[in-house]
């Protein structure tokens, strides 16, 4: 501490340099002359100032002291500018962040130390100690105020010392500038007018008149004179500063300076600094989108983003001292450095610069209008050139432009425009800030050269966004693109998730975000590229609408229909992905089907509209666990296969009933398709009406339920939207037997008198009878399309690839055994079956059976396979019908006219020689005729109406209402009719019987069939109407195979069918009646010979 | 624009000649894509293909180069008469455009030289193909059948805009396009050597449009039926591009889309898949394509062999 006094410069320099003594603290007496040379050689800094007093050591202090007291002194106001800004400095320091340190110099103190500086020359300042009845202060005992002083420094530097005569000494030479004072920076310190903000000019008088004050009521005065001049000082300085008015002063209330004694009262005053006056700034970003619906990186409310611009004060025409930043911060007081405005208010604000908005470099992809779904092409003007060749730029932003503004405002505030040279080519990006206050945007800039070695994209990578629905109407964003680890790609921000999925080469990732991403951070090799602004979607105003969806969860194909208010209708979906990049399209609709979601469900509506939507789902990129529920959309997706790109090990089909872990993904991806269609159009609420075949054992009732269940809880998360389950029927599902009927009674208005529904579909037929519109029966059983049809086919992979045109069947492999072991093969050939089918039977077909071929034989006995499961599913009704009648349900004795539908339904076409089913054609008559042998019913008008719509029933009935269809709609409360005499463990069913299974069953021990009695009536029926009724287009069962050998076979057939039900719960048995179970094995057996014979 | 770094041009003078106001020799227009060592006239609005394709009086004239910009040998005719200046300049100016060019068809055919050099090195693939004859077959074409490449007259004019990939060809001055200069000889082999190696510069040079199949076909491939693929051409994000050669319009898979047949071998009624001991996709033949208005049927398929 005493080093640093011999240090200061407490004499002015001396021009030329006058040496000191030999030994420094050591006091030379020279003569006159000599003081006169000193004298002379003074140099101040006031050019006009004339020295007319001698140094001493306290000459710099005396100094002060006379321009206070003498108004004459010649370098008065030199002086005074001098305190002035001295005083300025220790009234403001707080209010510019900075930090002043006092240090207590008692020279009577340091007298006494031997070494060979500090001791002396404390002693030789003592010996001078200037006269104390000019002090403003007294000290008790009358001793001399001159005896202690304080140093003051700031941030390591002298900047002047207590005086007890001006209350501050300014040191002589500041050795820097503080920081944010301009009127430091001469190397001492000047008026600070100029330098302050007019506020600041307010507070700083108010804390002088606050000293002043205090000083002359001081307990402790000394002298009234010199106090009296003081104030004068201050007065001026006031007067200067504010005009003469003041304010309350207000002090710090943290800031204070160590070290500084209560007493003398003049030293104690310039413990407190002035405390900053709040003034509204005119650099805090005003925050329009994010302040509503934030993003991670988003400074909270309450925390203001302030911008430092050193360029500010040419752009705004307003001086830096002018330019409040924040409280009492100006852009001056600040000394244009941002760090200094966040190490004040680091804690209260964001301070960002231009530079943390713009990026170091430009960054260009190939192509012109490269960019999709993104408004940066219409805010540019000319077309930016490399090499000749057009490019489309990035925007060059920083990702944290993202937590300040939307897409939506930059779209506003940005403007790119090419500046074209003889040299070269520049882009300009001119920015728009908004700031708090100001009128009119502050706008910012950054040019930048166009350069080849930023072309970072020859090949635009996908980059895929899902769903394009506004974020006030939706919740959860998937971001979707090629992951490579040179290229172009998509990097996340803090707030997002991000999965991966690879296969061999080819690897994705997915980002997912709470915020809809409207600005896409670009990155190459992990460095920042620039922003994609993506063109934010439209936002619905006429919210509030509910959607009902009816879904039909099939075998094959799974369908939905919606009522938003205007009646059940199939919807085409708009998957609403939008693309990003205008990459090469077959690369991207490859990707997006493999491993996202196509943009476009096809086929389109003129081509046959989707849904329905095959039933299969995608696991490319994940390594499947078995038996683990895949995770949307990572791990698995659904799919869209079709004929020419089918899909291989990847896809799943079939878990309907079996592989249930793929229900979940499927049915949660197409429930959020449907959902951000719902949100797109401004729906609210969505309830979902859910059928599911009775055929389905208890537990996997239990599961789909469950599976529904969590997928509404699930999807009111992810979406946004309010989803429920639909109450009806059994807790929210309904049967597929009722929702089937339910077309036909609510949407078509037909009365369910006396009449059957059969709706045959790909796994099951669901069957429900209806007496005065009530529900007399249902019954789900599981035989349908893929024994009725597909079973045979995949027998005889040649004779399906004769049918239908090779562009169906390309992927279907010739041989047997491989198809035989394709697990995607009913899949493949329902999707086969369904674009094949119309043109097959517009006239192909016909054609095939009546012309002389090596494919007319199998073909018309093919097609009398089909005819007989058909008749095999005719007959179980009529035996229903019996067996109801004989309950007294079914009141008249008559055949059931019939509504039949379904995907598998249609095939019943096939089996008419015009290959269109008639009413009252063979066909028709021969399923009557079944009908009523099997009930032992009498003739009557039992025909059979075919859907017009087909696979569309069930999902359009869902959400049908009309005829108030009555009944107890709960399959437990129906069980279902034997069929034929059937023994289940030590259970005995006759072929009327219904299949009633004690509560105490645990296991199927046994499961037999215990004659052939149905069957072979069925058989004997079947052949009996095809005579009676002389038709000739189908060959009867005796026809088609030798019947001995077929009981044989049959046997065999039926022990084994009933064998893979042995072991299982009853809770995990799939009811199927006996009399099913008995026509599987026929059209098995029939099938087989039928296949081995051609 | 940057400065290409092989134009030996002279300090002071400026990087690309302002454009003559008047036809190019017909030399100059050898490369109709000729690449960065072109001259942009200042000024230039941006060009799109329609422009290039313009008569050349409808070039936007060039400035006149100040004194400084004046080589000094020209100075002396600068002071004199004003047409003798206006010629000298120009003259002046058309050499150093020529050489330019040469020096870029050079650069051009050295590049290509490499890459078939580097070919003969990093093909082993070839090697180990069961069927070398029908794989080698197309590279040994390009030797047999040098089938020179016809104009691409098949696109209607202005209409197709290249890739980005492929790059939308220079700047080409109006003169130089009505200039008949035969483009560079190329057979069909060359190509599908060239798209083989990912050859982008020989692409850029011959491709002539870039075409994606058409929503109607993609449905009636998404239904499985049968009929010929038709495509269209885009100007942007094309997977296949199109070249004629010897009078046949013929369609090529871009590189990424190659590389796609080694995951999906879509049937998308294009081409046809081969199995072959190889480690990557080739394309073996290109489609053949009929003109159908404003669209491209297929008339027979490619071929791509397959890992």
């Amino acid at each position: 501490m005493a080093q640093d006094i011999v240090n200061h410069s407490w004499f002015p320099k001396t021009e030329p340099p006058l040496s000191g003594g030999a030994e420094s603290g050591t006091w030379q007496g020279r003569d006159r002359q000599s003081l006169g040379t000193i004298a002379r050689s003074l140099v101040y800094e006031v050019a006009d100032a004339k020295v007319n007093s001698l140094p001493s050591p306290w000459s710099r202090a005396l100094q002060f002291e006379q321009a206070v007291l003498n108004t004459r002194y010649p370098t008065r106001e030199a002086l005074l500018e001098e305190l002035f800004g001295g005083m300025a400095c220790l009234g403001l320091w707080e209010m510019f962040g900075l930090r002043i340190d006092a240090q207590r110099v008692a020279l009577l103190e340091q007298m006494d130390l031997q070494d060979d500086a500090v001791g002396p020359f404390s002693r030789s300042l003592a010996s001078s100690i200037p006269d104390p009845s000019t002090a403003i202060s007294r000290l008790p005992e009358n001793r001399n105020p001159w005896e202690v002083i304080y140093v003051f420094s700031l941030e390591g530097s002298v900047i002047g010392f207590s005086s007890p005569s001006t209350l501050f000494c300014p040191a002589v030479h500041l050795p820097k500038p503080i920081r944010g004072m301009g009127w430091s920076g001469e190397g001492k310190f000047s008026s600070p007018l100029e330098f302050l903000s007019t506020p600041q000019r307010q507070t700083l008088a108010d804390w002088f008149s606050h000293v002043r004050n205090g000083m002359l009521n001081a307990r402790d005065l000394n002298s009234q004179t010199t106090a009296g001049q003081m104030a004068g000082v201050f007065d001026l300085w006031i007067n200067r500063l504010s005009g003469g008015r003041l304010g309350t002063p207000t002090l710090s209330n943290g800031g204070q300076i160590a070290n500084l004694p209560a007493n003398p009262v003049a030293v104690a005053l310039l413990a407190r600094p002035a405390k900053g006056s709040i003034s509204a700034s005119q650099a805090t970003l005003d925050l329009g989108d994010r302040e509503q619906v934030p993003v991670a990186e988003t400074p909270p409310v309450g925390k203001p983003v302030v911008l430092v611009d050193p360029d500010m004060p040419n752009k705004l025409g307003v001086r830096a001292a002018d330019i409040c930043l924040y409280k009492s911060a100006t852009l001056e007081a600040i000394g244009f450095d941002p760090a200094q405005l966040e190490r004040q208010y680091g804690q209260e604000i964001e301070v960002i610069t231009p530079d943390d908005l713009f990026l170091d470099e430009l960054y260009l992809v190939a192509g012109e209008e490269a960019l999709m779904h993104s408004w940066l092409g219409s805010r540019l003007e000319g077309v930016p050139l490399v090499n000749g060749d057009p490019v489309t730029p990035l925007l060059p932003l920083k990702p944290k432009v993202r937590a300040l503004f939307s897409s939506r405002e930059l779209q506003e505030r940005c403007e790119l425009r090419v500046l074209q040279t003889s040299v070269s080519s520049q882009l300009e990006l001119r920015l728009s800030l908004p700031l708090v206050g100001l009128r009119q945007a502050y706008v910012i800039s950054r040019t930048y050269p166009l350069k080849e070695q930023n072309l970072v994209a020859e090949d635009l990578p996908v980059i895929s966004l899902w769903p394009y629905v506004s974020d006030r109407q939706w919740s959860l964003y998937y971001l979707f693109c090629e992951d490579t680890s040179h290229g172009l790609t998509v990097d996340g921000f803090g707030d997002y998730d991000r999965k991966f999925g690879r296969d061999g080469q080819q690897a994705v990732k997915y980002f997912t975000s709470r915020h809809f991403p409207d600005l896409v951070r670009m990155s190459e090799r992990g460095q920042d590229r620039g922003l994609l602004p993506v063109t934010p979607p439209p936002t619905r105003t006429d919210q509030g609408m509910n959607w009902r969806v009816g879904i039909d969860f099939g075998t094959s194909f799974t369908n939905f229909f919606v009522d938003d208010g205007g009646g059940p209708r199939r919807l085409q979906l708009d998957t609403r992905v939008v693309s990003l990049t205008l990459s090469q399209k077959d690369q991207r609709q490859r990707l997006l089907h493999q491993y996202f979601i196509p943009e476009e469900m096809v086929p389109t509506a003129d081509y046959g509209g989707n849904p329905p939507t095959a039933t299969a789902i995608s696991l490319r990129g994940w390594q499947e666990v078995l038996g683990q529920v895949p995770e949307l959309f990572h791990e698995a997706r659904l799919r869209v296969p079709s004929p020419g790109e089918f899909g291989g090990s990847e896809l799943r089909t079939g878990f309907k009933w079996e592989q249930l872990q793929y229900q979940k993904p499927f049915l949660k991806e197409l429930a959020l398709l449907i959902s951000a269609n719902a949100a797109a159009s401004g729906a609210r609420d969505i309830s979902w009406s859910v059928s599911y075949p009775s055929a389905f054992s208890n537990n996997e009732l239990a599961r789909y339920r469950r599976v529904w269940t969590e997928l509404c809880d699930e999807l009111t998360t992810l979406t946004g939207l309010s989803q429920v389950l639909h109450q009806q029927g059994e807790a929210g599902l309904q049967t597929e037997a009722v929702a089937f009927a339910s077309y036909f009674g609510n949407h078509q208005s037909r009365q369910m008198v006396h009449t059957s529904c059969m709706d045959v579909g790909g796994g099951t037929t669901d069957i429900s009878i209806w007496q005065e519109n009530r529900l007399i029966h249902q019954v789900s059983i599981p035989y349908a399309g893929r024994d009725i049809c597909s079973k045979l086919l995949q027998l005889k992979p040649s004779f399906l690839k004769s049918l239908f045109p090779p562009s169906l069947t390309a992927d279907i492999n010739d041989d047997e055994a491989r198809a035989r072991q394709d697990r995607n093969f009913n899949s493949r050939l329902d999707n086969i079956m369904r674009y094949g089918s119309s043109e097959l039977l517009a006239g192909r077909l016909d054609m095939l059976v009546n012309q002389t071929s090596p494919l007319q034989e199998p073909l018309q006995q093919f097609l009398s396979l089909i005819a007989i499961s058909f008749g095999g599913l005719y007959h179980y009704l009529g035996r229903v019908h019996q067996v109801l009648r004989d309950e007294g349900k079914l009141a008249r004795q008559t055949p059931t006219p019939v509504y039949l539908g379904g995907n598998g339904g249609r095939l019943i076409n096939w089996m008419d020689g015009a290959s269109t089913f008639q009413k009252g054609g063979d066909p028709d008559r021969l399923m009557e005729l079944l009908q009523v042998k099997a009930a032992g019913c009498a003739m009557g008008s039992g025909s059979t109406t075919l859907s017009e719509a087909y696979k569309d029933e069930t999902a359009c009935g869902l959400i049908s209402t009309g005829v108030n269809l009555k009944g107890a709609f709960d399959p437990r409360d129906d069980v279902m009719v034997c069929g034929a005499n059937l023994q289940i463990n030590t259970l005995s069913f006759r072929a009327n019987d219904r299949v009633i299974l004690p509560h105490q069953l645990r296991r199927i021990e046994s499961y037999e069939l215990k004659d052939l009695e149905a069957i072979k009536t069925f058989v004997e029926d079947y052949d009996t109407s095809i005579a009676e009724l002389r038709i000739r287009s189908l060959v009867p069962i005796r026809q088609l195979c030798d019947l001995d050998q077929l009981w044989g076979d049959l046997e065999t057939e039926v022990r084994s069918l009933c064998l893979a039900k042995v072991g299982k719960e009853p809770s995990d048995l799939e009811p199927e009646p006996g009399f099913v179970l008995g026509l599987r094995a026929l059209t098995n057996c029939l099938g087989r010979q039928w296949a081995e014979r051609f | 624009m940057t400065v290409d770094p092989t134009n030996d041009q002279r300090p002071g003078q400026p990087t690309h000649p302002p454009q003559a106001d008047g036809p190019t020799p017909a030399a100059d227009s050898g490369q109709a894509t000729a690449r960065p060592d072109r001259a942009q006239p200042e000024g230039a609005q941006p060009d799109s293909i329609d422009q290039r394709q313009e008569p050349w009086t409808t070039t936007p004239p060039a400035p006149a180069p100040t004194a400084a910009e004046v080589p000094f040998y020209l100075l002396p005719l600068a002071g004199g008469g004003l047409f003798l200046g206006a010629l000298a300049v120009a003259i002046a100016l058309i050499t150093h455009l020529r050489q330019g060019r040469i020096n870029a068809d050079l650069r051009r055919r050295i590049q290509r030289l490499s890459k078939s050099l580097e070919a003969s090195h990093t093909t082993p693939a070839l090697t180990l193909d069961p069927q070398p004859g029908a794989h080698a077959g197309p590279v040994q074409q390009a030797v047999a059948e040098p089938l020179a490449v016809q104009p691409a007259g098949a696109p209607s004019p202005g209409n197709p805009a290249l890739p980005p990939w492929i790059g939308s060809g220079d700047p080409a001055p109006a003169a130089e396009a009505a200039t008949p200069v035969a483009p560079p000889t190329i057979s069909k082999a060359g190509l599908i050597q060239a798209v083989n190696l990912g050859d982008r510069q020989t692409i850029r040079e011959h491709c002539s449009a870039q075409l994606n199949i058409t929503k109607d076909s993609e449905n009636a491939l998404a239904i499985g039926r049968s009929q010929p693929t038709q495509l269209e051409e885009v100007a942007g994000g094309g997977s296949y591009w199109l070249a004629t050669v010897a009078g046949q319009a013929l369609l090529f898979p871009t590189d990424i889309t190659l590389r796609g047949f080694l995951s999906v071998q879509p049937n998308k009624g294009l081409y046809r898949y081969e199995n072959q001991v190889i480690s990557k996709p080739q394309l073996m033949e290109p489609a053949l394509l009929r003109r159908d208005g404003d669209r491209w049927t297929v008339e027979s398929l490619g071929r791509v062999a397959i890992p």
